[in-house]
């Protein structure tokens, strides 16, 4: 069995692209390993992390270590008591989680939540939504914010979240979040390791979705894979302009081979060459403050 | 005489998804035409996903239904998606799709993110 090194480039800055750009590098490594080889993840060089890139690594390294690939992991000595409290690498799971409401329940007065897997199928309903239920809590908690705001990240996590319930096929959902408080900002990951957007597509019957790019752009549109067209499919393409054309955040959409960028300055679909996400990566960077006139529900549809 | 039902009963406070339908599907049955009041005392948040679920829900069991103490947030979802039942806007954007073959350019796009 070969032993094969996955560096994780340090992101060398708090930008959404510096933990992104790691994160491709990483997916990149990964893409050229041949099955069954024996992986050592080397984040030695790693000083500064946020969940853009921890969470994905997680998911990853859980979904590999399932099918039984052995990881290492070579931690950073810098920021390893962080990464041992978000529970990096294989992430905080209610089921294995003795007491999960009370370790959760430690994090109020933090500014963050862990790494933390959810369930997804359907007979996992009423424990996922007690989850989501503490997890938001707390994260109200620790934000402490007031007016519109709550409700509007409370809309863009929810929104993510149901789309990989609905539609990723995964058994396990992801979700982080880290809060900036002196910045003005939080940042929230969300991600799956299912079928992605365009395996949803194609799945559904919509076979003229050909490439992981043309995908994005119908999610982004709101083309649902649901055949109740009229009222499915607004989540993406909602959440997004609620986030960017309203709060002026950042909104990064990511699955299978091309990822979308949406700020204030900027709007593209990147179609990447050899290698991508096994799933649907949601990367959010939410302002905690909601600009003059800022009204949500002139977002909703 | 309505039927009460207490979403509390049934759901936690925030409810995110749209399969939570099935919490009170599973657990209370429904005739075509009852009146039912569905009582949101104790919940906090829904998902537009969810609230579009629920709208479904009601129409096809042919609920005559009533909502009480839905908060404002609560009560504006539950009216947007009533209200785009039947209408969708149809608008269509062509993205920009930007292969970057260099890994520079890549990080030069990352960069301004």
């Amino acid at each position: 069995m070969n032993t094969n090194w996955i560096t994780i480039r340090n992101p060398g800055g708090n930008a959404m692209g510096d933990s992104l750009r790691s994160l491709l590098e990483a997916l990149e490594q990964w893409s050229r390993l041949s099955p069954g080889d024996m992986i050592i993840v080397d984040m030695s060089r790693v000083s500064f992390i946020n969940p853009f890139l921890i969470l994905p690594l997680c998911a990853l390294i859980s979904a590999e270590s399932a099918k039984g690939i052995g990881i290492e992991i070579k931690m950073p000595d810098k920021i390893a008591s962080y990464l041992g409290t978000v529970y990096f690498p294989h992430g905080f799971s209610i089921a294995e989680t003795h007491c999960w409401r009370d370790r959760l329940s430690a994090y109020n007065r933090k500014t963050y939540l862990p790494a933390s897997s959810f369930p997804v199928t359907l007979q996992t309903t009423a424990i996922r939504e007690q989850f989501l239920t503490t997890f938001e809590q707390i994260l109200m908690r620790q934000l402490n914010l007031k007016g519109q705001i709550i409700t509007v990240i409370k809309y863009l996590i929810s929104e993510a979240i149901d789309n990989i319930t609905d539609h990723s096929g995964a058994l396990y959902g992801w979700i982080m979040v880290q809060n900036y408080p002196q910045k003005g900002y939080l940042d929230v990951c969300i991600a799956d390791t299912g079928k992605g957007i365009s395996g949803s597509y194609k799945e559904s019957g919509k076979s003229n979705v050909k490439s992981d790019a043309l995908a994005l752009e119908y999610a982004v549109n709101g083309k649902s894979t649901k055949n109740i067209t009229e009222t499915r499919g607004y989540g993406i393409d909602t959440s997004r302009r609620m986030l960017v054309n309203g709060l002026k955040g950042k909104y990064f959409l990511f699955s299978g081979q091309a990822f979308y960028i949406y700020t204030h300055e900027l709007e593209q679909i990147t179609p990447l060459p050899k290698y991508g996400w096994h799933g649907t990566v949601v990367a959010l960077q939410i302002p905690a403050k909601a600009p003059e006139g800022f009204n949500y529900t002139t977002f909703l549809e | 005489m309505s039927k009460i039902i207490h979403i509390v009963n049934h759901l936690p406070s925030t409810v995110t998804t749209r399969k939570a339908i099935r919490l009170i599907n599973d657990s209370v049955s429904f005739s075509d035409n009852e009146n039912v009041v569905f009582d949101f005392k104790g919940i906090a948040f829904i998902s537009r996903a969810f609230a579009d679920e629920f709208i479904h829900f009601v129409h096809k069991h042919k609920i005559k239904a009533r909502f009480t103490n839905t908060n404002p947030n609560i009560r504006e979802m539950l009216q947007v998606v009533e209200k785009n039942r039947s209408r969708r806007n149809n608008g269509y954007h062509n993205i920009a799709v930007t292969p970057l073959p260099e890994k520079e350019q890549l990080n030069h796009l990352l960069s301004l993110f």
